[in-house]
């Protein structure tokens, strides 16, 4: 049971959690992917909510950090689902491309997904997971993580509430974010 | 086993219902036991966290069953799960919309009025309106409600005003919605709240919070039975609540009930030995402990000697529009939803019963960015620059259609699979009624009616055909599978919630409901509630 104090503490423990990622041993143990893992699944990420002119995209939110927390400490039981979904993913990628898909242009990543979004791409890959419910868990989990509130570990800076123009805290007339929240 | 001091009447489940039965026996004298699965809520722990709450338990529920414990056993923990309801001290009251209805007087009485209805299980209720009235009023003034009917003319009757003057339209409500409502010739009025518009009960008043719907309130001033009637009867000092207590069994000697087995927390059996027992776990959990509950005289389960228990089950269809306009409409007003209309509930011309239709709840920026109209993109960047633009021009009206009960719309126990406690878990089957579907056009048609009357330019339908291959099952406001009535051979309780054949046991929450009015049903819940507490303290009260 975490109380408001324990809370905080385990917030900005998250927020942390990133630069503390490769320098700590015991932090780094905990690492559920690799760097090719983690750069397919940000690039997959970045391809559902991608930077604008504007506003920051997945990468800059640190939505990676929410899908990490997901499984680690939300639902471990669900990362096989992951380590599948991108071993798949890069069969397919290489299949198509001879690269990773991380490795794509951004157009080409595009239309991947689109084709993996209507169960397009080569079955032959896709014998561990459903690509279209690796699909659908991905965006489930990337929307979550750009618009959930930062304390999951996405959202930098309440990037997302800003850019809705939403009140934070959720009282009206309280658009305070703080100093550098 | 662990084996209790006797009491007089053991409640199992501390939530709308049984909360207002724990009242009713503890200030007439009655010793009781309110049994409750879940704990107490923590406002420390209840945050306003989009992704841990009980609207969209995106990450987990905060105030529903632990799953690990309560769900099957096997079914992974993120996977989406059919236990949707709370289980706190409260239950549902405590993060709820709060809508406080009251049915109408033609709702108890559906197979009189629509005797044409083929394949259903319509019937009529045993009690009318005016037999529910007096309850009615007493969960208002207790519990706590805000409204104002003046302005609908379809309003049921009363006979006290509410206690609380209703709450202030939302501006958007007030200066578009209302308008275009008026200008179709629909008749709106501010939706009868469970909050305090103004202080009530030793409590404060509402302040707007955006995340009200699905969450605690952080200034106690939404209205649940946790807040108090519970309070009351802990105060008497007659009544004592017992967390983290699963009932199993209600343990029958021929036609009386002598007491309770439950779980606690660590799967130690007791036993809580009482002289009247009230089972009030909602639709789907009271049916539930019925199956289990079997003796000697119920070989199929406690009241199941017409293998009524369980079918009927009936829930809403939510359905509606929603509208996105060219400018920033929402004024962000928590909880959002604040205007009704009355104009489909037994609409005579149109031969319906349907429901109301009100503005929608506020929403957050993740279960905003589902919210799009039909084919725009669900991501990349097209869907980022709708959100962008778009989180404050989107208005939703939506409203509750009433599900025809069904013989074959039912649950029962799933032998097969099972809990972290070795109980069985329930499945469900049946349809839908065809007319259920017609309803749910009717109302999706009128809401986008109106948003585009208010100026929407982009309108879409949402639930306007749902499949009639799925059961009426679930959800919140799951009710009917012990149904009241006349005759114990098409129902599980007679008039006053005393389940036929048995002497001493009572059923206080939604299951009696014959049917489930065209409204959101938890001031329902809590009238007849009071209504079968009255009558318990009276037949075995000692005051």
């Amino acid at each position: 049971m975490a109380t408001r104090r324990t809370f905080i503490k385990t917030s900005l423990a998250v927020s942390a959690g990133v630069a503390l990622y490769g320098c700590n041993p015991s932090e780094a143990s905990q690492q559920p992917f690799t760097k090719s893992e983690r750069d397919c699944l940000i690039a997959m990420a970045e391809q559902f909510i991608p930077a604008d002119e504007e506003w920051g995209g997945a990468t800059e939110a640190g939505v990676i950090n929410y899908i990490e927390n997901w499984v680690t400490k939300y639902h471990p039981t669900s990362l096989p689902i992951f380590k599948n979904g991108v071993e798949s993913m890069q069969k397919s990628a290489q299949r198509l491309y001879s690269k990773n898909f991380q490795e794509l242009d951004f157009n080409t990543q595009t239309n991947f997904l689109k084709q993996m979004e209507r169960g397009k791409l080569s079955r032959e890959d896709w014998t561990k997971i459903n690509q279209q419910y690796f699909f659908e868990e991905m965006l489930t989990r990337s929307m979550q993580g750009f618009y959930g509130p930062p304390r999951h570990g996405g959202n930098k800076n309440y990037m997302s509430y800003r850019m809705c123009g939403i009140d934070m805290p959720h009282v009206l007339g309280q658009n305070r974010y703080g100093g550098n929240a | 086993m662990t084996t209790h001091e006797k009491v007089d009447a053991v409640i199992v489940g501390a939530g709308a219902g049984g909360g207002c039965v724990a009242k009713q026996l503890a200030t007439a004298g009655l010793k009781c036991v309110l049994l409750e699965r879940g704990g107490w809520h923590d406002y420390e722990e209840s945050t306003n966290d989009e992704l841990i709450n009980q609207r969209t338990h995106a990450i987990r529920s905060l105030h529903g069953p632990d799953v690990a414990k309560h769900g099957e056993i096997g079914r992974k923990s993120w996977m989406p799960l059919t236990v949707d309801i709370a289980a706190c001290v409260g239950s549902g009251t405590v993060t709820y919309g709060a809508m406080g209805w009251r049915f109408m007087p033609q709702d108890f009485k559906l197979k009189t009025l629509y005797p044409e209805i083929k394949d259903s299980a319509l019937a009529d209720w045993p009690i009318t309106y005016d037999e529910l009235e007096p309850f009615y009023q007493q969960a208002e003034y207790e519990v706590g409600v805000s409204g104002d009917m003046s302005t609908n003319p379809f309003a049921p009757p009363r006979k006290k005003p509410f206690p609380m003057p209703a709450f202030e339209y939302n501006r958007e409500d007030a200066e578009v919605i209302i308008p275009a409502m008026k200008r179709l010739g629909f008749h709106p009025f501010p939706i009868p709240m469970l909050r305090n518009s103004v202080k009530y009960n030793g409590r404060a008043a509402c302040q707007r919070n955006h995340t009200c719907c699905g969450y605690a309130c952080p200034c106690d001033a939404k209205n649940g039975t946790q807040n108090s009637v519970i309070p009351v009867a802990m105060k008497t000092g007659n009544c004592e609540v017992r967390t983290n207590s699963l009932a199993y069994e209600v343990v029958m000697k021929g036609r009386r009930a002598i007491g309770v087995k439950y779980f606690d927390d660590e799967r130690g059996e007791h036993f809580q030995p009482a002289d009247i027992v009230v089972v009030a776990a909602n639709a789907r959990e009271t049916s539930k402990l019925l199956f289990m509950s079997k003796s000697e005289l119920f070989p199929t389960g406690l009241g199941n000697q017409n293998d009524m228990v369980g079918r009927c089950i009936n829930s809403h269809v939510y359905c509606g529009a929603a509208g996105v306009f060219d400018y920033d409409v929402s004024s962000e007003t928590g909880p959002g939803a604040s205007v009704a209309i009355s104009d489909f509930n037994h609409n005579a011309s149109k031969g319906i019963f349907a429901g109301a239709l009100c503005s929608e709840f506020y929403t957050l920026p993740w279960a905003r960015s589902k919210m799009r109209p039909w084919g725009a993109p669900r991501w990349g960047a097209e869907h980022k620059k709708f959100q962008r633009e778009n989180y404050k021009r989107i208005l939703r009206i939506v409203g509750p259609v009433q599900e025809i009960p069904m013989f074959e719309s039912r649950v029962v126990l799933d032998e097969s699979k099972r809990n972290w406690f070795g109980l069985p878990m329930l499945k469900e089957s049946g349809k839908k009624h065809p007319l259920t579907v017609k309803q749910c056009e009717i109302m999706t048609d009128a809401a986008a009616a109106i948003l585009r009357e208010a100026g929407a330019k982009t309108v879409w339908q949402q639930n306007r055909k749902p499949n009639l291959n799925y059961p009426n099952a679930g959800g919140q406001h799951q009710a009917g599978t012990c149904r009241m009535g006349n005759d114990p051979k098409t129902s599980v309780v007679d008039s006053n919630c005393k389940i036929w054949g048995t002497d001493n046991v009572f059923i206080g929450d939604g299951s009696v409901h014959v049917s489930n009015g065209g409204f959101n049903p938890v001031l329902t819940i809590m009238a007849c509630a009071f209504r079968t507490g009255a009558h318990i303290a009276k037949t075995f009260g000692k005051a």
